[in-house]
């Protein structure tokens, strides 16, 4: 299998702009990631960092910048080069977006079908899928009545099983409890690590950032106000880090006893 | 392997499908009027700028134009009354028999408002119930007030306010419910609803209110069934009766078509100001009207589907029973039936498949595709005749014969009337799917026809089924827009209600009128069911 | 643009079926109303295996407005035939060079009043203007005789004319103005108003009044009182004027439109309707029309036409007449002050 070669991709944004009629969504985002990177890209909402996502991933089109994945330029301006769906990325969206007509199997299959074209590996491919997500004997199952933590599974299931050079995450733990949270990230840690694609995840959350990405990337208001390493982040000592790294501080000191938060 | 490095330009087919929609307006609406002004189907009369002024400044036809916007005023008034309390329900119900309730209460929008203003006579006639039961006093008392502006407004109001009832539920769905209930934290339901829900309803309330309104202004047909002289009247008899005008026609038609382009672009604001709310999914279907607001709401319900559906009945017994009823009566007008439903389902596919390939971009790219359809919505709002007349002016001529002399050209009359409610059923469905199901589709690597055929088309089938429905419905209720150029021979079901009103047995006319309402029943309810399944897979 | 396509192709079927049939048809436009008309019609498929296509016009809505739509399609005319409720719409037609003359040997023993000369229009079956009087309120010694009773003070305030500005009534003030001059005709016209007379909005309407008993006695057609009368109502029909200037007739009328698409059938079709047969049906039908010629077989309800003394118009003269007289008779039912008619003066018909 040649598959471990494509699997993980090298992306390089180069002053990527995105305007919504007069507003700056983005503003002359530059950033780089190498192969198998596991970036989290953190800032409170309306920073941009959907809109980032989404360029990334061909839905959104910027005002200017270019956008190269690999060795392909795939976004230069107002145009797109390549289609979304020849840019081997898989996203796992915020409300998960779940086609609600099919079910747990065919939905495998059909995200497959780029990747497996006969039929045997196809259904060879979904059923390592079904077991790998925990879903064996559900593969009939319609969107409709699984249970919010069986949906979360299907819709990462349904991003790699087209075994992606990248993998988008935006947002799609937040509405989770703490203990499922915890199980769904320790699946995504170990698909990561087995697979080798590069990760991209977008949160407002410090303590998911950290579980997840070994690179921290900082949005605040459509610029990239920090970028390094996540161990260095309790380092950061001005403007939005700093004042995320506080209230990190705050929360493991004193949460614990205070009522008035925990209520 | 990677993907072969292909060029993608979303921006190329967007614009394009975008271009077609205009052309599609352009030349179903903007050719056709453009063609009335420059080259009119007959000698044009004096219409030189003094007499189009003194037509207009003419106070007899000032005191018409009164009348006229006397009893749009009443029938929006009325309408809002009911519809907005009717909408705010439909919205929030969880009632079982809110499905039924409102078939009965669109099924007056679905007919002809002729058809509905000819069941109210069978009731309130000299002839009618009111008299059968309670003597011939009693009918001359009630046929006294209902042929008269009473009736019209009774009348266009119990056929409009489905309308405003619509688009009060639609925009009243539409609403966070987090913000109602916090409302309700601090006020009770009465302040909740006058300070928050209606303020933030308002422009779907007001964009039901404008349709009623200037649908009003164009009615010919029911003033004329009860007798009432009305501007749209006169402006199509100088195109009728022997002081044939059609110049002047044109000078009186312009006040109503300027109003007709106020009221689409007033509909085109609203509906650019519902796109921004669109990032709001939550449906407030949770909420319960207290005691005291169900019970106003129930009433306006029950006394709404008593006014649609009382008439309805007596005119459908008649039907059966009444002088020239009967099988042979449903039977003699089973020609026009087979018109009605040929036009219905011609006009119906063509837009629903025109619709399906236009409306996507249109929904994505509103404000322009706002725009583009501006065409399309005027071709929806322009009185009935002006547009008929149009469509004389650019099709009667020698090397468009095969067209003018076909069914055809009923099917496209049709299609430039109605093409805006396909866009607008379609954009609905598009409203109501997540992106993300779109989007996800998108990035899986499979090919845009396999996409298509396994994700779009899927979850798009029921909306699509629903503006086949939608459109067939208008297309088969339609009287107006054709009566100019029906192919001879070529009667439709309303049509022929119309022509047999003079004179005929009360049963035959009763019985044409018979089968378009149950041919119009039928669609809704399937359209109801259909309905009702979208929703539920949308919002489990 | 492919609902473009997709309409060009249902555009074509159609288009190809229509002008197949073209060959076996004929296309009729007519203002009489369909409960009455198409028995006729189909009675000429019956009996000659032409398929008739028809465009129906009603009273209460002009907009239909069979006349404007042949006028409008004048550059390309869709219509074989006009079959008019009325002989005047059919002048207006005439007047403008929309129709084909055709002498039909059907209609020789139409009394030549009815019928132009050089075969422009035919006339048959006719209406006529009556008076309704319901025999409760109106005792026969003191029964109307004369259209002028309506501005006889005895009966203020107890008779009903349909509006003058709409229908027959309008025609048959044009037949007033050109019978009696403008003077004579407006002073009549200004005495209707003084009179007390009810402005009804069509004859269907003094009809009811009259049947209801809200007003003693209404002018109206036959085909309105005819109805009454079969309803079983109270109510009497009087042919007006039988001493004096006689009954106004309305023939309905046939004319062949020029450049219409089946001349020939259209042709046949006018033989058809000009003939005994359909004089006849339309006598025994609920219209009850009067027959021009006194050889067709009749109810007894409706009156041998010979017997009866009728107005003597020229009907193209009524037509131009009314034309001039519209804006006046809208201002009149308006009961706008200063009022003008146009300037008309009196003139019997030729005597023929």
């Amino acid at each position: 299998m040649t598959q471990s070669e494509t699997r993980a991709a090298s992306i390089a944004v180069t002053d990527l702009t995105v305007r919504f009629g007069g507003r700056v969504a983005l503003d002359r985002v530059s950033l780089d990631l190498g192969p198998g990177e596991r970036v989290s890209i953190l800032g409170p909402s309306g920073s941009g960092k959907s809109t980032l996502l989404r360029c990334l991933a061909g839905l959104e089109h910027p005002a200017q910048g270019e956008i190269r994945i690999g060795d392909r330029l795939a976004t230069q301006g107002r145009r797109h080069l390549l289609a979304p769906r020849h840019r081997s990325m898989a996203m796992v969206f915020q409300d998960l977006g779940l086609w609600p007509h099919l079910s747990i199997g065919q939905t495998l299959n059909f995200c497959a079908r780029p990747r497996a074209a006969s039929g045997a590996t196809r259904s060879d491919a979904v059923s390592a899928m079904v077991e790998r997500l925990e879903l064996s004997g559900r593969e009939r199952s319609r969107p409709g009545e699984l249970s919010g933590g069986e949906q979360q599974r299907l819709a990462l299931g349904r991003a790699l099983i087209a075994e992606p050079a990248v993998l988008l995450l935006d947002e799609p733990f937040t509405a989770l409890d703490l203990l499922l949270r915890r199980s769904l990230i320790e699946m995504l840690n170990a698909l990561q690590r087995e697979l080798g694609f590069t990760l991209i995840q977008v949160t407002h959350d410090p303590t998911e950032a950290l579980r997840i990405a070994e690179r921290i990337v900082l949005l605040e208001k459509g610029r990239i106000v920090w970028d390094g390493p996540a161990q260095e982040l309790a380092g950061v000592s001005e403007g939005f880090g700093a004042q995320l790294v506080q209230a990190l501080h705050w929360w493991r000191a004193e949460s614990p006893d205070n009522n008035e938060v925990s209520a | 392997m990677g993907s072969p490095a292909r060029t993608w330009r979303p921006g190329v087919a967007a614009w394009l499908r975008l271009g077609a929609l205009l052309a599609t307006g352009g030349v179903l609406v903007g050719l056709p009027l453009a063609l009335l002004v420059i080259d009119p189907p007959a000698p044009v009369g004096p219409a030189s700028p003094v007499s189009v002024w003194s037509a207009v400044t003419d106070p007899h036809f000032r005191g018409l134009l009164g009348t006229s916007l006397r009893l749009a005023s009443w029938v929006t008034i009325v309408t809002l009354v009911v519809g907005v309390p009717y909408g705010l329900w439909l919205a929030w119900t969880r009632s079982r028999a809110a499905t039924p309730l409102v078939v009965v209460h669109l099924l007056p929008l679905c007919l002809p408002p002729y058809v509905t203003a000819l069941a109210w006579s069978s009731i309130l006639g000299r002839q009618g119930l009111a008299a059968r039961l309670g003597g011939e006093s009693v009918g001359v008392w009630t046929s006294g007030w209902y042929y008269g502006e009473i009736g019209v407004v009774l009348a266009l109001a119990v056929a409009l306010t489905p309308i405003v009832t619509l688009f009060t539920a639609g925009f009243a769905r539409r609403m966070d419910a987090s913000r109602v209930e916090a409302g309700l934290l601090h006020r009770g339901w009465g302040a909740t609803v006058l300070r928050v829900v209606l303020p933030m309803a308002a422009p779907g309330i007001g964009a039901g209110a404008l349709l009623v309104f200037v649908l009003v202004l164009g009615e010919v047909a029911v003033p004329q069934l009860l007798r009432v002289r009305v501007y749209a009247s006169v402006v199509f008899g100088r195109l009728a009766d022997l002081s044939f005008q059609p110049g002047e026609a044109l000078a009186l038609a312009l006040p109503m078509v300027l109003v007709s382009g106020v009221v689409a672009a007033g509909l085109y604001l609203v509906d650019a100001g519902g796109r921004q709310s669109r990032g709001v999914r939550a449906p407030a279907s949770g909420l319960r009207l207290p005691g005291g607001g169900f019970a106003l709401a129930m009433g306006v319900v029950l006394l709404s589907s008593a006014a649609a559906l009382a008439p309805m009945a007596e005119l459908v017994f008649t039907a059966l029973t009444g002088p020239g009823g009967g099988a042979e009566g449903l039977r003699a007008s089973g020609g026009a039936l087979s018109n009605s439903l040929g036009y219905g389902a011609g006009t119906a596919t063509i837009l629903t498949v025109g619709a399906a390939i236009l409306a996507a971009q249109w929904s994505e790219r509103s404000r322009v595709g706002g725009l583009v359809a501006l065409p399309l919505l005027l071709g929806l709002v322009l009185p009935a005749g002006v547009y008929a007349l149009a469509l004389v002016a650019t099709w009667n001529r020698p090397s468009t014969q095969w067209l003018y002399r076909s069914d055809a050209i009923v099917i496209l009359a049709l299609c430039g009337r109605y093409a805006y409610v396909a866009l607008r059923v379609v954009k609905l469905g598009r409203d109501q799917s997540p992106d993300a199901w779109f989007e996800a589709a998108h990035l899986t690597g499979v090919g845009p026809l396999r996409r298509w055929w396994t994700i779009d088309l899927p979850l798009q089938l029921d909306i699509l089924v629903l503006t086949w429905l939608t459109t067939f419905v208008m297309a088969i209720r339609d009287l107006e827009t054709t009566v100019l150029f029906y192919p001879p021979g070529g009667e439709s079901l309303p049509l022929r209600t119309m022509t047999l009103e003079a004179n005929a047995p009360p049963g035959l006319t009763a019985a044409a009128a018979t089968l378009q309402i149950f041919v119009t029943l039928a669609t809704l309810v399937v359209a109801a069911v259909l309905w009702h399944r979208t929703t539920r897979r949308v919002h489990p | 643009m492919i609902g473009v396509l997709g309409f060009a192709l249902v555009a074509a079927a159609v288009c190809d079926c229509r002008c197949g049939r073209s060959r076996s048809e004929v296309v009729v436009y007519t203002s009489v109303d369909q409960v009455f008309s198409e028995p006729v019609l189909k009675g000429f498929e019956h009996k000659t295996g032409i398929r008739v296509r028809v465009v129906y016009d009603t009273e209460e809505t002009k907009s239909t407005g069979i006349l404007n739509r042949l006028l409008a399609e004048r550059k390309s005319p869709q219509a074989d035939v006009f079959w008019s409720g009325d002989p005047v719409r059919s002048q207006v037609l005439v007047r403008r060079g929309l129709v084909r003359r055709y002498i039909s040997a059907a209609a020789r023993d139409i009394p030549a009043q009815f019928r132009a000369a050089d075969g422009a229009w035919v006339g048959f079956s006719a209406r006529g203007r009556v008076l309704l009087v319901n025999s409760k309120k109106v005792s026969p010694a003191e029964q109307p005789r004369s259209i002028r009773d309506l501005i006889d003070s005895r009966w203020r305030g107890r008779t009903a004319i349909a509006n003058p500005a709409f229908g027959t009534t309008t025609m048959h003030m044009a037949a007033l103005f050109s019978r009696w001059g403008s003077r004579r005709a407006a002073a009549f016209m200004a005495a209707l108003h003084s009179n007390g007379v009810k402005i009804a909005t069509s004859n269907g309407e003094v009809k009811r009044l009259v049947v209801s008993g809200e007003v003693a006695w209404g002018l109206t057609d036959t085909d309105d009182a005819a109805v009454a009368v079969k309803s079983g109502a109270p109510v009497r029909v009087v042919y007006p004027d039988q001493d004096g200037m006689g009954t106004l007739m309305m023939p309905t009328t046939a004319v062949i439109i020029k450049g219409g698409p089946n001349p020939s059938h259209a042709k046949r079709l006018i033989d058809y309707l000009v003939s005994h047969e359909v004089e006849q049906r339309l006598a025994f039908a609920p219209c009850a029309q009067v027959p021009l010629r006194q050889s067709v077989k009749r109810p007894a309800h409706v009156p041998d036409p010979s017997s009866l003394r009728k107005m003597s118009v020229d009907y193209g003269r009524v037509a131009r007449v009314m034309e001039q007289l519209q804006p006046y008779l809208r201002d009149w039912s308006a009961r706008r002050a200063g009022a003008k008619p146009p300037v008309i003066s009196p003139r019997a018909a030729s005597a023929r």
